[in-house]
């Protein structure tokens, strides 16, 4: 019978080094490309995601069951990406230029899903994570809201906001990403 | 008029896509999707959203992320039981985080501000029409109208066996308030100040708190007499309802002043204590040598006086030079013996105030008057303010104003960088 996720994070705050790596083995894979669709550079993503764990490591011995382990991970995630995006800004500030930790869609020139990219790149930021967190992460919206500290009422709005937004984007860029390629070949 | 026919809203519709309606409404929203055009377009536009977004695949972890990160955690993973929990010294909310900081921040200033003598800080903001008691002689004879002040202190001086004449001892009962006056019996400058050792004038500043405050002017006349000192300035508080205070600026022979500090701190707990030294005797010996070539100038003009003779005009010339000549010395040699009276006479900065204990039965003014009086000064209060405003907009208005158009631009552009930043982010 397989463990929750708080039993596992239980297990190991109290010294069961093997429940940690069932935990790890469950969420590398997500938290990865949390920061994959957040961060530019995916080398970078992938230090970000083990710092994540770390934290996690870390804090295992306050661990409190209160709310979901997946939320208490994503939580972690966020905050070491508001790190991130603060220094990238500050660093962007100072010595001019773009920031090292802008949206993906900024600099990913992959054909295949450069149009969602662009098109989420130009949400508002608040909105654009709470849909991300929705449609990737799967979280639920009691749980969108913990992560973002925000009402839950708050959220369902913003994401169908965001939803509507992305959905004008798309349609609007359609048309102009077909005659792009149409011209180049 | 557009009435709406939906029964649910947009939101609850994307949320029962989601799985999020509650279990009593999920057979009503389905029902209505299933019966509305509109909502089943809404619903499909969501749907497509969502098949859009999952085309993104953000792909898996290198290989080398797993071994990557045992190297990052080393043995941390092992080694979490058993880790002693620290307590937690700073709150776990931002606004617990901030208000501690805000109380630190409180007890840092309250500690740098900590006032060490109170009873300095009550003298030094008395106002102006406190009733005051001097010891200026020439001084008007309402000054003298705290029958307690006068009474107090005169009977301690006349207990100590000092005659008093106004407040003063007779010896010293000369000169204004405020002048600096010698004693008769003070030293006369015994020995020439010799140039070549350092000549230093000392101060000192000392703060006392006296339980006794009534016979406490006998006894600091007595400490004067002892060391043969004086006072330039003396001024007596008394006013009503705080402590009372009395600040002297004394002269103590310099040879004397350590034993008359002494002598000084055992009138009461000493509260605040500074001594300090002025080396003047490079201006004393730089006086003296302008002293010593106008007096030879001054003698040679007199000797051409003499001997020579000649028109008029030329006698006259001279005798307006030596008339020069000799006013600048008797300017240097007031300052020299203002300069060697420093030396021989250290000053010293001396507040006595009295522990206050607060009387019962001191009679409060009239409601009525402390209305007035305060109507009275909220209305002065709102005038300066007005004045002060206006004052302050005059004498800084066209600096700042310079100063806002020096600064716009560059400060504009800042922002807007800044904001770019953070959008970019």
């Amino acid at each position: 019978m397989e463990h929750s996720d708080e039993r596992l994070m239980l297990e190991f705050s109290q010294g069961r080094p093997e429940a940690f790596g069932e935990l790890f083995r469950r969420y590398r894979t997500p938290i990865c490309g949390f920061f994959r669709r957040r961060v530019t550079d995916p080398a970078r993503a992938e230090e970000l995601a083990q710092d994540t764990f770390l934290a996690v490591v870390r804090g295992a011995a306050r661990y409190q069951p209160k709310a979901l382990f997946r939320t208490y991970l994503y939580a972690i995630g966020l905050n070491i990406l508001r790190k991130e995006r603060r220094k990238a800004t500050i660093r962007g500030f100072i010595l001019g230029g773009q920031t090292e930790a802008a949206n993906p869609a900024a600099r990913d020139t992959s054909e295949a899903g450069l149009l969602l990219r662009e098109s989420l790149g130009k949400l508002d930021a608040m909105d654009r994570e709470v849909l991300m967190l929705r449609e990737y992460e799967q979280l639920r919206y009691a749980e969108i809201a913990d992560v973002l500290g925000i009402p839950v009422n708050t959220v369902r709005s913003r994401l169908f906001r965001a939803r509507l937004a992305l959905r004008d984007l798309l349609q609007a860029k359609a048309p102009q990403r077909a005659a792009q390629i149409e011209a180049r070949t | 008029m557009n009435v709406s026919t939906h029964t649910v809203s947009v939101e609850e519709l994307m949320a029962w896509l989601d799985g999020e309606a509650g279990d009593g409404q999920s057979d009503a929203i389905a029902a209505h999707a299933e019966s509305c055009g509109e909502c089943r377009q809404t619903a499909a536009a969501l749907r497509s959203v969502s098949q859009q977004m999952a085309a993104w695949d953000a792909g898996s972890p290198t290989p080398e992320f797993d071994n990557r990160f045992e190297r990052k955690a080393g043995d941390r993973v092992g080694r979490v039981v058993g880790k002693a929990r620290m307590p937690r010294l700073l709150p776990r909310t931002r606004a617990g985080r901030w208000a501690a900081g805000l109380v630190s921040a409180g007890l840092v200033v309250a500690f740098l501000l900590r006032t060490p003598n109170r009873q300095m800080k009550t003298v030094s903001e008395l106002r102006p029409d406190d009733r005051w008691i001097s010891t200026d002689r020439n001084g008007p004879a309402d000054r003298f109208s705290s029958a307690r002040g006068r009474d107090s202190v005169d009977g301690g001086l006349a207990s100590a066996g000092i005659d008093v004449v106004n407040g003063l001892p007779r010896s010293r009962a000369v000169g204004t308030f405020g002048k600096l006056q010698a004693p008769e019996t003070a030293p006369a400058p015994a020995a020439p100040v010799a140039a070549e050792e350092p000549l230093i004038a000392r101060t000192a500043t000392l703060a006392i708190v006296v339980k006794q405050f009534d016979s406490v002017r006998a006894s600091l006349d007595a400490i004067l007499a002892r060391h043969r000192g004086y006072w330039a300035n003396l001024t007596v508080n008394t006013a009503e309802g705080s402590a009372r205070s009395l600040n002297a600026d004394l002269r103590i022979p310099a040879q004397e002043l350590a034993v008359a500090l002494a002598d000084l701190k055992g009138l009461g707990q000493v509260q605040t204590e500074t001594q300090s030294g002025e080396e003047v005797t490079k201006e004393h010996a730089d006086l003296r040598a302008r002293l010593r070539n106008s007096r030879e100038t001054e003698e040679r003009l007199r000797a051409i006086l003499l001997q020579r003779s000649g028109k008029i005009g030329e006698v006259l010339a001279v005798e307006r030079e030596i008339a020069r000549v000799r006013g600048e010395i008797e300017q240097m040699e007031a300052e020299q013996k203002s300069l060697e009276q420093r030396v021989q006479f250290a000053s010293i900065q001396l507040t006595l105030s009295e522990e206050f204990k607060a009387h019962l039965g001191s009679a409060l003014p009239a409601i009525p008057v402390r209305l007035r009086n305060a109507l009275v000064g909220g209305y002065r209060g709102a005038v300066e303010s007005l004045v002060g405003i206006g004052l302050f907009a005059a004498g800084y208005g066209p600096s700042l104003l310079l100063w806002a158009l020096i600064l716009f631009f560059p400060v504009r552009a800042a922002w807007r960088r800044w904001k770019r930043s953070v959008a970019a982010a």
